[in-house]
């Protein structure tokens, strides 16, 4: 799939196979890298890419839970642990590209690749991937397949009541200056109270809700439990379902596109703004979407300001992602 | 015209202009909509969220005007058409747009080049609402309910084009309207572009320069604005027409926009007037909103009003959800009186009444009942119809309270008052009269009640009271998750209220200690006083007046705060006003730690 409408650059998708953790190899990628944070979740994705050099940047805060144990972890696999303040972490990642990217003498198929873990990082550290990727220098080239873990079937629990941060993920992903009616496209989860309060105070004309669907046939079952108030057809706010698979993300990227497409070549136009919560794979492909539209299309962020409470996220096994390739700008 | 995929992701979804004619068609005029139309020419429209200052200010607009019907018994369109002698020009700003507007212009090395920045953005925004107004004066579709229609010759829109495109800054290809309007948005998306430019810390020092130096910068609102409507009127013959920018959520324009407006209305011309709704956060004390003078608005609030008022806005509001679902009921018929007060109170309280039944009833269980009764010299047992007035006033203000009373108590093994197991809340809350009580005349309350109920009832007649009862409650429910969250404001002082949701239910279960406590009052404490100079507390406050969980009041003493009547039967309290204690005493036995055991939500 060949999208865009920047003139300037374009980021190219296409599939990737879903594959278990054993299948992954780090064979064909120049480099890796991951977050060291507390979920257990962490490091399954970089075991498996053992064979690669890789760095894994840590999360300031909340260092417990398997933190320790995953420090271990990545010593153990020699990936380098990056210790670096969050607000350093696009420019770091910028120079990281720099280094692995090629030239744009080099051809398509020796075009360098690096795999990107999304499984634990932060929406933020999610949109600044995608925006180094974005903003690759134009004579410079590079392959990045972006992974993800699904975990493992848990329970929701009842979020305590909590302060919200509501902010756009970044100045990249601000979307436009017009005041045009807006849509809400929300990824749901189990962070109920986050879209309810969110949709409330927004007051989008419409919601586009995605609902994903995993394996697990009991996450769906929950995800529809926990939202049943956002996803009532006859509440105040005319709600769109959508399902998705997290097993997907192409087709999953494909149906943002889309979304969001319309909605701005429509004959009345209106903005999409994303508010990517669920699966953090349903985040990295809002982030991709809205890139293929960096002027028009807006990504939210909707965080609990107190540190959530860690729960020990486990890797169920498989692996899914998206593949993207930036060519050089002639190329484009 | 392009049609939908019908297998595209949005299938079956109209982007189409739907906006004008749904909210006219559901539209139901409530008193401050002919304030607005009548009662001056800049005007601030204060109220909660959900109370309708949107919807108000889009029904000034000719489209909506246009679209809104007249039915069987209400000419409301009709008069409106008829008594709306401008041209609304609506303007939304909210959060999200706010939020939008932050993040793009945070690079900005100043505060004044964000204002000036986030000024642009709103003077495009608005003069392409400007340009859309006119343009449907000019070229709107054949209508016969058509509102300040003209005619305007292409050789004339192409003279109000050019000029206005040099005012704006906004140079098009072709001079028409719609070109216009076009090259306003284009200029915002220039706007951008420069924003994300700036952003970018690798640009050098000359393109920084050039971009705060652009012209895009330079355009004024007002001036620009005064011209194209004065041209716009020479040309269609209508010298002496008037103009109304209708600002939504005025707190989400930047901070220079916000000066601008007030400095526009100092500029007193009389062509250009300007309505603003705004949440109420208002200090009283000044004539400042938000840091800019706002002297020259004229309030107009939506906050809840004169109970008769709002019980018979909420009747209509709710005769609309009915004739909208082909009910053939009428409100009273679907719900039922029901309340906590008979239709004929002075019969209730005759020998045989229901009052006097239940007034009898009390004070034989109730020792402090009988006691306040004693007080007042008044025999549980006589004729009670026949009381003096005074007499008669004092049973009246009660009899609510010894309806909850035995409701929800019982007497205790120890001379005593304990509670009453119930699995619900009691019939009182049920029926037309507290229904319209618990909405306060808030067509979203009433909108979402109308959701619950017949998503619950949707067998012809009427609905019984444990329908009722569950559909209020679901309602409250709701309102009570959007509590639970608010925004970062800061970090709260140790020991007080985390978040709105906490300070709710702290004074939801005073009140009902008051009221449910061992002795009897028919004027129990269900209101609070701030009194302490606490930002954390007030800003609390301010969430929850806005988001509609408290009402906030002013009486002789000063503002005082009650719980919205939609949890009146959470907390089994009267939906009224009562006594008022200092905040302070109120919060004065609630800690956060206490909190995290409340029943949150389990009672209903």
């Amino acid at each position: 799939m060949t999208i865009g409408s920047d003139p300037g650059r374009r980021l190219l998708v296409s599939p990737y196979s879903e594959r278990t953790l054993t299948d992954l190899d780090g064979e064909g990628y120049r480099w890796a890298l991951g977050s060291l944070g507390y979920e257990p979740r962490c490091v399954a994705i970089p075991t498996a890419l053992a064979a690669c050099p890789g760095s894994a940047v840590a999360f300031e805060n909340s260092r417990v839970g398997a933190f320790d144990d995953n420090r271990r972890r990545f010593k153990e696999i020699e990936w380098n642990v990056v210790e670096a303040p969050e607000r350093d972490f696009l420019s770091w990642l910028k120079e990281r590209l720099d280094e692995h990217a090629a030239f744009e003498r080099v051809d398509r198929d020796e075009r360098p690749r690096i795999a990107i873990d999304v499984s634990s990082m932060t929406r933020t550290r999610i949109a600044a991937v995608v925006q180094a990727l974005s903003e690759l220098a134009p004579h410079r080239q590079i392959g990045a397949d972006l992974l993800y873990a699904p975990a493992q079937f848990r329970k929701p629990e009842a979020p305590p009541p909590a302060i919200l941060r509501r902010s756009i993920v970044s100045p990249y992903f601000a979307g436009s200056l017009g005041m045009d009616q807006s849509i809400v496209i929300v990824g749901l989860g189990y962070e109920q109270h986050k879209v309810g309060s969110t949709i409330e105070d927004f007051g989008p004309s419409r919601v586009v809700a995605f609902v994903p669907e995993g394996p697990d046939g009991r996450y769906l079952s929950e995800v529809l439990r926990v939202n049943r108030v956002v996803l009532d057809p006859d509440g105040p706010v005319e709600v769109h379902e959508v399902r998705y698979k997290v097993g997907d993300p192409y087709a999953t990227l494909q149906q943002l596109e889309a979304a969001c497409y319309e909605l701005l070549t429509s004959p009345e136009p209106q903005m999409p703004m994303l508010i990517p919560l669920g699966p953090k794979i349903f985040a990295t492909c809002c982030m991709v979407a809205a890139a293929l539209h960096p002027e028009h299309v807006a990504v939210w962020r909707v965080s609990y300001r107190e540190k959530e409470h860690p729960t020990p996220t486990e890797a169920s096994g498989q692996v899914v992602g998206v593949r993207l390739d930036v060519p050089p700008l002639s190329d484009s | 015209m392009q049609q939908p995929d019908p297998t595209g992701v949005l299938a079956g979804y109209n982007a189409r202009s739907w906006s004008w004619s749904k909210i006219a068609r559901e539209f139901v005029a409530p008193e401050q909509y002919w304030m607005l139309i009548d009662g001056g020419d800049n005007q601030s429209l204060i109220g909660p969220r959900g109370t309708g200052k949107t919807t108000l200010l889009k029904m000034l607009c000719g489209p909506a005007l246009e679209e809104w019907q007249v039915r069987d018994d209400d000419h409301d369109a009709a008069r409106a058409r008829a008594a709306v002698d401008f041209t609304g020009v609506f303007i939304p700003a909210n959060k999200m747009w706010s939020g939008q507007v932050s993040a793009l212009t945070q690079a900005l090395d100043e505060d004044d080049d964000r204002d000036r920045f986030g000024l642009a953005a709103f003077t495009y925004m608005a003069l392409r609402a400007l340009v859309d107004a006119a343009e449907h004066r000019v070229h709107g579709p054949a209508i016969s309910t058509a509102h300040r229609r003209v005619n305007l010759s292409a050789g004339a829109e192409a003279e109000l084009a050019t000029d206005a495109a040099e005012a704006f800054g906004a140079p098009t290809s072709s001079a028409s309207l719609r070109a216009l309007r076009v090259s306003l948005t284009r200029n915002v998306a220039s706007l951008g572009r420069s924003l994300r430019r700036v952003a970018n810390r690798s640009i050098d020092a000359r393109e920084r320069s050039a971009i705060y130096a652009s012209s895009l910068l330079d355009v004024d609102f007002y001036s620009a604005a005064s011209l194209f409507c004065q041209t716009f009127d020479d040309l269609v013959g209508e010298p002496e027409a008037a103009w109304a920018f209708l600002l939504d959520e005025l707190e989400f324009l930047p901070v220079g926009a916000r000066a601008e407006i007030a400095e526009s209305v100092q500029g007193q011309d009389p062509k250009l007037r300007f309505k603003v709704s705004l949440a109420p956060w208002t200090d009283p004390q000044t004539s400042y909103l938000h840091g800019v003078p706002f002297n020259d608005f004229t309030q107009v609030e939506l906050m809840p009003s004169h109970r008769e008022a709002a019980h018979a806005f909420a009747q209509r509001l709710f005769a609309r959800e009915l004739r909208s679902r082909r009910r053939a009921e009428t409100p009273q018929g679907l719900l039922g009186p029901g309340g906590f007060e008979p239709e004929t109170p002075r019969d209730s309280y005759a020998d045989g009444g229901e009052n006097a039944e239940l007034i009898r009833q009390l004070a034989a269980e109730d020792p402090s009942f009988a006691r306040w009764l004693d007080r007042r010299g008044i025999d549980a047992h006589g004729d009670l119809a026949k009381l003096s007035e005074a007499h008669y006033g004092q049973l009246r203000k009660a009899a609510p309270l010894v309806r909850l009373r035995l409701a929800y108590g019982k007497p205790g093994p120890h001379g005593d008052r304990v509670g009453r197991s119930r699995k619900r809340p009691d019939d009182l809350y049920a029926g037309a009269q507290s229904i319209w009580a618990m909405s306060e005349g808030n067509p979203r309350w009433l909108k979402a009640f109308a959701h619950e109920l017949f998503a619950r009832h949707r067998a012809p007649g009427s609905a019984p009271h444990g329908v009722q009862l569950q559909a209020a409650g679901a309602v409250a429910d709701n309102y009570f998750g959007y509590f639970r969250t608010m925004e970062d404001i800061g970090d709260p002082p140790a020991g007080l209220m985390p978040t709105p949701y906490h300070l709710l239910m702290a004074l939801g279960r005073y009140f009902e200690r008051q009221v449910h406590g061992n002795d009897f009052t028919a004027d129990p404490v269900t209101m609070a006083r701030p009194d302490r100079d606490d930002h954390w507390i007030d800003a609390l406050i301010n969430a929850l007046v806005f988001l509609g969980g408290l009402v906030r009041q002013e009486d002789a003493e000063g503002p005082r705060v009650r719980l919205a009547h939609m949890f009146a039967p959470r907390f089994r309290l009267p939906p009224r006003n009562g006594n008022a204690s200092p905040l302070s005493t109120v919060l004065a036995g609630a800690i956060p730690e206490q909190l995290s055991l409340i029943d949150d939500g389990q009672r209903l």
